[in-house]
């Protein structure tokens, strides 16, 4: 029998999964069941991995995420890095593809890790054009995601504009990390709420989180700490202001635990249902 | 800005003369008041986040020649860092470790530990397989010889040590 209902009354809550981090894989590869998706980090299939990364595909949604292609450098991106992101991109039957609002290298460095770009209608455009670069080429759905910097690159289009301009212009979701949004505010001394309210609510799509560190009076984002409650609060505020999808728990190091691995993943979907059921 | 962010140098020079070192970097115009209005604490802070963030994946790279460094590891490897190249591409940080072991042995370092130093160049290259002739195998807390092979095969690195044992201990045994 079909029974009518209430398509109103159904609240979607955002799917919560895990960075794929080859510590976790065995206990990954089980399919828990508080596992709903898995963000897998490009480069770490760059020199093989296809059999692990085929076993993934078939247990779960998965996400593609590059740390090197430094869409905020202007001229070509990379070729060669870009076909070989391209390459885990098909291999994973990715759903989402991310990259970063950053620069890793320039024409004279490669500096390996994440740095702003200076807010301008230069890198915009250079962003803009990047982005599409990538979508065109990979056919699939592109996220951008904030980064946590050390250094406020002075701005001439306020930082949310920029992103809201980047996405409208590109065509593309933002990838909003939680975490970096936290310690960005602590560092440079703003309201996390009041930037996330300047954010237009429609391009948030996807959640990174993992708990923050704090040494010398600054906070840093090691990637190996739990999630602290503020953390859990301004994730929430976010599932409560924008059509999230997912939540991905990012953790680099420090891995406790399967157990409490776990009991983090559901404490992180139980803030994120109620915030959404309201 | 990439070279403000590598070069402690060069910020030196540009917290004395920010119009001279824009104008030496060709910056674009539509960047150059972005760049001029830099705070230099700030920048250095990036500049040590990114020093910071290469350390960490060598120490998880080298973790026995990282352990033996104890306290002196963060000096060695800031003198490392500021007289070499920077790496490059995705294997970037296996490339820093081989390099920052060839540091160590250039400077003959009592904590360099061959085996480490051949694993890590090994996972740096595209090479299949790879054997080296090991003096500072540690048993029991003793050097001893040894042989390491190292291969890739399906794509999977994987890496095996034999300890050579000397005539007189065959015989004892």
């Amino acid at each position: 029998m079909i029974e009518e209902v209430d398509a109103e009354s159904f609240v979607e809550v955002p799917l919560i999964g895990l960075a794929f981090r080859q510590p976790l894989a065995d206990w990954i590869l089980t399919k828990p069941d508080v596992i709903d998706c898995l963000e897998l980090t490009a480069e770490h299939f760059f020199d093989g991995g296809e059999a692990q990364l085929e076993q993934l595909r078939d247990r779960y949604p998965l996400s593609v995420h590059g740390l090197g292609l430094s869409l905020g450098t202007p001229g070509a991106i990379d070729r060669k890095t870009l076909d070989r992101f391209k390459r885990v991109a098909d291999l994973a039957d990715a759903r989402w593809i991310s990259e970063h609002i950053a620069f890793t290298k320039t024409d004279e460095v490669d500096l390996g890790h994440l740095n702003p770009v200076p807010l301008t209608s230069d890198s915009l455009q250079t962003l803009i054009d990047h982005a599409r670069e990538v979508m065109d080429l990979c056919q699939k759905p592109l996220l951008l995601e904030n980064i946590t910097s050390y250094l406020r690159v002075p701005e001439e289009i306020p930082e949310t504009e920029f992103i809201n301009g980047l996405c409208q212009q590109a065509g593309v979701g933002l990838l909003l990390d939680v975490t970096n949004l936290f310690i960005n505010s602590r560092n440079h001394d703003f309201d996390p709420v009041e930037w996330l309210h300047r954010v237009e609510p429609l391009i948030i799509k996807q959640l990174h989180i993992v708990g923050y560190s704090f040494a010398d009076g600054v906070w840093h984002d090691r990637h190996c700490e739990p999630i602290q409650d503020e953390l859990l609060e301004l994730a929430a505020e976010v599932v409560s202001y924008a059509p999230v999808e997912s939540i991905i728990v990012e953790r680099d190091g420090g891995f406790p635990p399967t157990d409490r691995v776990e009991c983090e993943l559901k404490r992180l979907g139980a803030a994120c249902e109620s915030a959404r059921c309201g | 800005m990439g070279l403000l962010l590598r070069d402690r140098e060069l910020r030196l020079r540009f917290e004395n003369d920010r119009k001279a070192i824009i104008k030496e970097l060709n910056i674009a115009p539509g960047q150059r008041s972005s760049v001029f209005g830099l705070d230099l604490r700030q920048l250095d802070a990036q500049a040590e986040s990114l020093i910071r963030k290469r350390r960490a994946e060598v120490a998880h790279l080298v973790p026995k020649t990282w352990f033996r460094l104890g306290s002196e590891a963060h000096l060695q490897f800031r003198q490392y860092a500021d007289h070499s190249p920077w790496p490059e591409g995705h294997r970037r940080h296996l490339v820093d470790a081989s390099m920052f072991c060839q540091f160590l042995r250039n400077n003959t370092a009592s904590e360099y530990l061959r085996s480490e130093h051949h694993w890590v160049s090994f996972l740096a290259n595209d090479r299949s397989f790879s054997v080296r002739l090991l003096d500072d195998l540690v048993v029991l807390g003793r050097e001893r010889w040894a042989v390491q092979f190292c291969v890739r095969w399906n794509g999977v690195a994987t890496s095996k040590v034999f300890r050579i044992r000397s005539f007189r201990e065959l015989i004892r045994r």
